[in-house]
């Protein structure tokens, strides 16, 4: 219990930092949300001063940091003044399609990934396994928005099977049917989650093979076949197990890079989610979306990998002993 | 607990076991021949890699004998240009990772030789750093900046990419700072710099050197990345990031354009990756049986 409470408030140093470093770093630019639309001769200095006393934006950044404090203490994150709305207005509209295109893909890959680096290791140094350690050598390979480009090519203008973008048709009649939303939800899912599931399932199923075949070479497995345990189940009992642990605790280092990702995947099929969002803030200097984003992003990134590792702790109960460190599984 | 991995300095057998791996053999051929490429290939190409050669005819030309990867939008020769885009893009990534190898070494031998305290609190900063969605990071610093001349962009990218060799080299130095060659050292009045600088750096050196060219990799597409976004390498000057970019617009009628460059990026992140692995094997000998 003590460990967790450690990890829990870890976790929040790491926020907080994050947090503080965003804040900073964005107001450091030069400009600000209102530099294109402000500085103009037409306009007096003191009317200039009223609107960004109006969004928080006067005074030193250290009284600015205090404001925004204050707020956070009672939920609000600020006003994003390219979108005109509360910045959690606009990340609650953003986030669920983020969530729904990250947590499909994380799915399928990892149960992908998982299979594939199994059947890879059961036949270990086989055709089969040289044929999926080059397609996921190459997976690891793919610059993400180049991926999501060549598949827009080949999905919607060659192929012409799926959506170019968005999350649904807008053409759509109004009283469509629940099957049809489903459908046409789906349909417009293919293209980035299978760039998404592309992405992630390589390094999982390298990993997952190589944790395979250390864990089959252990005493505990040897001991188990020694006893007369049927081979299948000590594949899947005693080896599989255990070495799913790395996996998931890489599943949890892996998630920052997931959402750098989701930046491109999102932008190349116009999928309106947190990445998008975060790129169009940043291009408007609209900070407190900026950071609200950052944030955002960064909490789920440290639920992520304190579960990835409570996760693999579950899988492999030698980590729950000593040697155990935060964010680093067995491998 | 594991007792502390023994990198022997044996960088003769390394190479010997490197250039008896055909796939490590194969992969650094790859790269220098690339690398040879771009840095003469420029100078051959028959256009410029800026010159608009005609833009009334020669917009989007597929690719042809005469532009072997057809031409894009301002009918500039994409040939010329991804040989140039290609020096920006070697160049960037070796420097930047460079640079993030020397910080992340620098404060992991400090924070491993450091007492408790301090270490908690750098590898909380490197923690916190990890975290963060590097890519993200990155736009909201640069996305503002109305010009970042390339050596900036260099730095940048390297300060938001040492904290997993920090975390490696601190981890290293924790596991073999007890040791007797340590202890012994420190006896015959060794400094702590002294210690760190010919005692314990060359153990990490190798993880490290691994850790740095699957960095390459990294680096390299990262910067595309940033280029495809536009705060990256900043047009006219040429980068497989702002090819693909340029592309991207005009991807359903001309997709070469977008496609050449991104080929280019997968033969190099392949390449480093294998040899990457390579090295790793070479280096440490004893755990070739896992993989």
């Amino acid at each position: 219990m003590h460990a967790l409470i450690q990890r829990i408030w870890h976790g929040f140093v790491v926020i907080a930092l994050v947090a503080t470093a965003t804040f900073v770093l964005v107001r450091l630019a030069p400009g600000d949300p209102f530099a294109a639309a402000l500085e103009n001769a037409r306009l007096t200095p003191a009317l200039r001063e009223q609107w960004r006393a109006a969004y928080g934006l006067d005074g030193s950044i250290g009284t600015q940091f205090a404001h925004w404090i204050a707020s956070l203490a009672r939920g609000d994150l600020g006003f994003s003044t390219s979108t005109n709305q509360p910045v959690s207005r606009a990340i609650a509209a953003a986030l669920p399609n983020t969530l729904l295109l990250i947590g499909t893909s994380i799915v399928i890959a990892f149960m992908l990934g998982i299979w594939l680096g199994a059947v890879q290791a059961a036949g270990r140094g086989g055709i089969v396994d040289r044929c999926i350690g080059a397609i996921t050598l190459i997976g690891n390979a793919v610059p993400d928005f180049w991926l999501a480009l060549v598949m827009l090519l080949a999905g919607s203008y060659w192929l012409r099977l799926f959506p170019v973008g968005g999350v649904a048709d807008l053409l759509l009649p109004l009283g469509a049917s629940w099957p049809v939303l489903l459908l046409d939800r789906a349909r417009h899912l293919v293209l980035p989650v299978l760039t998404m599931v592309i992405l992630l399932v390589a390094p999982i199923a390298r990993l997952q093979r190589t944790a395979l075949l250390d864990r089959l070479g252990a005493e505990w497995v040897r001991t188990a076949t020694a006893k007369g345990v049927a081979r299948r189940t000590v594949f899947r009992r005693h080896a599989w197990r255990t070495a799913l642990g790395p996996v998931v605790t890489m599943g949890g280092i892996a998630l920052p890079s997931l959402f750098g990702g989701a930046v491109f995947i999102e932008r190349v099929f116009a999928w309106p989610g947190m990445g998008r969002l975060a790129a169009e803030a940043v291009a408007a200097r609209d900070y407190h979306l900026v950071v609200g984003c950052v944030l955002v992003g960064t909490v789920m990134v440290v639920i992520g990998s304190m579960l990835a590792d409570h996760v693999s702790a579950w899988l492999d109960p030698r980590l729950t002993q000593d040697g155990f460190e935060p964010g680093r599984g067995l491998a | 607990m594991s007792e502390p991995r023994r990198y022997r300095s044996d960088w003769r057998g390394a190479v010997q076991r490197l250039s008896a791996d055909p796939r490590s053999v194969v992969a650094a051929s790859v790269l220098l021949g690339l690398a040879l490429l771009v840095a003469v290939g420029p100078m051959l190409a028959p256009h410029a890699p800026n010159a608009q050669l005609d833009i009334t005819k020669l917009v989007h030309v597929p690719p042809s004998r005469a532009h072997l990867l057809g031409t894009d939008v301002y009918s500039r020769d994409v040939l010329a240009r991804v040989l140039s885009g290609g020096r920006i893009s070697l160049l960037f990534a070796t420097s930047a990772v460079l640079v993030q190898t020397i910080v992340g070494t620098c404060v992991g031998l400090f924070a491993g030789l450091a007492g408790h305290r301090i270490d908690a609190i750098v590898m909380r900063g490197v923690d916190a750093g990890a975290s963060v969605p590097r890519v993200l990071f990155l736009l909201a610093l640069l996305a503002p900046l109305p010009h970042v001349p390339l050596w900036m962009l260099v730095l940048t990218v390297a300060f938001t990419g040492w904290f997993v060799t920090a975390r490696l080299v601190r981890g290293e130095v924790r596991a073999i700072r007890t040791t007797e060659f340590v202890h012994a050292a420190h006896a015959l009045g060794a400094s702590r710099l002294r210690i760190a600088m010919r005692h314990l750096l060359p153990h990490v050196l190798g993880p490290v050197l691994v850790t740095s060219t699957l960095a390459v990799g990294h680096v390299i597409v990262l910067e595309a990345g940033l280029s495809w976004l536009g705060v990256g390498v900043q047009a006219p000057q040429a980068s497989w990031g702002n090819i693909i970019a340029d592309g991207t617009e005009f991807l359903s009628i001309a997709p070469w354009v977008s496609l050449a460059p991104g080929f280019c990026l997968v033969a190099v992140v392949l390449a480093a990756s294998a040899f990457g692995d390579g090295l790793r094997d070479a280096l440490a000998p004893g755990q070739l049986a896992r993989t």
